[in-house]
């Protein structure tokens, strides 16, 4: 068995490395999944299909699954952006821009949902210009758009930006010598060899997205049927005694992310070996 | 295409890396620009290709300002040192883009694009590899595709930027030679950089030697290496032995020995250089001698150091094959050519005898 598994290899220590490393895998992420899944099975799967038929449930998963997509989607603009100024420019106060980028890492998440309700409430200082416009953006999917977009940014920014500041700057200048516009030359020969990044960056900014409860409770208002959205959800079940529909939206929840982790990672896997890296 | 350059300068922040090269190339020629690192050589070809945008002075593509027409206006081909090929993209992609980017207007057809690759990929030898991508090349191979790549443009001037610097040893001999070749068949006007003299003297119709942003001398190998313009060239280029000495009442001397005339106004300090293989150990020459005080061996050439009687000065003599000597012997030496400077500039001799006899 020993033999078929394991090409002999220099690098020491291979049983005892994947030993210790399916043992915390296990420990910590399959045995509690597994548990959920066996809680939600008593269920079964029509059970679980029929709560998430629930109207409330549909649309707590549709706003966060949605919000989601769309916030990690403008990240990869937006963190495209800020990781392209990060690498290319130098300016003074670039390391402290740099150093900011983080913040939605460190930050308590409670901490930044308070302060994102605050300015972007009726009377805060960008919402109520925003009010005044018409825009109304705490206590609505806007404002769960910005804290989902808010807490994703990192994610981007810190995929893309190493594997950017290894492409050349020559690769660019071939592009001008042999004819091309700035513009042709941005998208046929520098934002190309990102995509598996930009990929990456989208599917973390997405997971993270889905699973963000403490930012977004603050500003979402979490109106049933409009800013509610799916961990809320799960929690008010569980406050209802009803463990059984905290487990369904769980597992609901929990494939539904595989799911798209799976296929972004198909995808990913599809773009390297179309570009030739395996 | 004929290039010309006219007091060509740039300067980046307050060092000026070239000021005031004048520099005639003729259609068809195979120039190399050689020169130490930071001797603006490489500036001077990104100038060419519009890739630095000149201080001052002018270059013109056959009679045309060029600096009325962008980089891609320009129709360079230039290859990178490290080659900067589209990692995402195969070798028939990278190749073809430089036509695929052209308007419609002038755009040649896909079946047009296709056979001009595949005539490209013969030339650089590397038919058959059209869908491998850069990661699955060799070092030798990228650096074909990039050719490959800089002539699918039909370029005015083709620019070659260190192009052997990132390959070992073996395969740059190889590719010398092979670009070479490949020159004489295509006869693209072209430039290329490198700081490794062997590989101007070897490849150039034409070498121009750059020292700190000026032009220094341009000329065939033979002239450059037998008649360095310059000090500096003199010692860039080949061995060389360097001897102080003095003009004193238009007469040089090295000590007591008199080399020649020398125009009068020419008067203090000067420079002798001579190239190892041109001092001769010869026991009838009567004016300068020494002592050997070292014998070693370089490659193919017996090399002894000999300090002369005249200054005391340390000097390195090429051995004829055979020759029998020893350390300490007493030799007398001949100069076959030499080289006097003064003020850094080349002085000649009054009586046109001389040689050091």
């Amino acid at each position: 068995m020993r033999t078929v598994l394991l090409k002999p290899s220099p690098l020491p220590g291979f049983t005892p490395a994947l030993g210790a490393a399916l043992l915390w895998l296990g420990l910590l992420v399959l045995i509690p999944l597994a548990a959920l899944v066996w809680r939600a099975s008593g269920l079964g799967l029509s059970g679980i299909l029929a709560i998430a038929g629930q109207p409330r449930v549909a649309a707590a998963l549709k706003l966060s699954f949605g919000l989601s997509l769309l916030a990690a989607a403008l990240n990869v603009v937006l963190g495209g952006v800020v990781a392209w100024v990060l690498t290319r420019y130098e300016f003074p106060g670039r390391r402290l821009l740099d150093a900011a980028v983080d913040l939605p890492f460190a930050l308590p998440t409670a901490v930044a949902g308070i302060a994102l309700t605050a300015v972007y409430a009726p009377n805060g200082w960008i919402g109520a210009p925003l009010d005044a416009l018409g825009f109304k953006v705490a206590f609505t999917p806007l404002g769960i758009f910005i804290a989902l977009v808010f807490i994703g940014l990192p994610f981007m920014v810190r995929s893309v930006e190493p594997v950017l500041s290894e492409v050349e700057p020559e690769i660019e200048e071939a592009s001008a010598t042999l004819g091309a516009s700035r513009l042709r030359t941005i998208f046929q020969v520098v934002l190309p060899p990102l995509v598996p990044a930009f990929l990456t960056g989208f599917a973390l900014a997405l997971a993270r997205a889905v699973g963000e409860y403490g930012s977004v409770v603050f500003i979402s208002g979490n109106i049933p049927f409009v800013s509610e959205i799916a961990p809320l959800l799960i929690v008010v079940r569980l406050e209802e005694f009803d463990e059984a529909g905290a487990t369904a939206v769980a597992t609901i929840m929990l494939a539904l992310s595989f799911a798209i982790l799976l296929i972004i990672n198909l995808v990913q896997a599809h773009v390297r070996r179309r570009t030739g890296h395996d | 295409m004929d290039i010309t350059i006219r007091r060509l300068q740039k300067t980046f922040g307050a060092s000026p890396a070239l000021h005031g090269v004048d520099l005639d190339i003729r259609s068809g020629e195979l120039i190399g620009l050689l020169g130490p690192s930071g001797s603006g050589k490489t500036t001077l070809l990104r100038a060419i290709a519009g890739l630095e945008r000149p201080s001052a002075g002018q270059i013109f593509f056959g009679g045309q300002n060029a600096s009325m027409f962008s980089v891609q206006e320009r129709r360079v081909g230039f290859v990178f040192q490290n080659y900067a090929l589209f990692r995402h993209m195969n070798v028939a992609e990278n190749i073809s883009y430089g036509m695929r980017v052209r308007p419609r207007a002038t755009r040649p057809s896909p079946q047009q694009i296709k056979q001009r690759v595949g005539e490209l990929l013969d030339l650089v030898q590397l038919t058959g590899l059209e869908v491998r991508f850069p990661g699955q090349l060799s070092g030798g191979q990228r650096q074909r595709v990039a050719l490959a790549r800089a002539l699918a443009v039909d370029p005015r001037v083709l620019l070659l930027d260190e192009p052997f610097g990132a390959l070992d040893a073996r395969v740059r001999k190889d590719l010398r030679v092979w670009l070479r070749d490949l020159h004489k068949r295509t006869g693209h006007t072209t430039i290329f950089v490198t700081h490794d003299q062997d590989e101007a003297l070897e490849m150039s119709d034409r070498v121009a030697i750059l020292n700190r942003g000026a032009l220094e001398q341009i000329g065939a190998p033979d002239e450059i290496y037998n008649a360095p313009a310059t000090p500096f060239i003199f010692q860039f280029i080949g061995d060389a032995n360097r001897v102080p000495l003095n003009i004193a009442n238009g007469q040089a001397r090295l000590g007591a020995a008199k080399l020649g005339r020398v125009s009068i106004g020419l008067e203090g300090a000067a420079e002798l250089f001579f190239r190892p293989e041109d001092a001769v150990i010869d026991e009838a020459a009567g004016l300068l001698s020494g002592e050997i005080t070292a014998l070693r061996r370089q490659g193919a050439k017996r090399r002894a150091d000999v300090r002369l009687d005249q200054t005391g000065a340390m000097i390195e003599v090429d051995l004829p094959y055979g020759a029998i000597v020893y350390p300490s012997q007493r030799v007398g030496l001949r100069l076959e050519r030499m080289g006097l400077f003064a003020n850094g500039r080349r002085v000649s001799f009054l009586d046109e005898a001389h040689r050091v006899a």
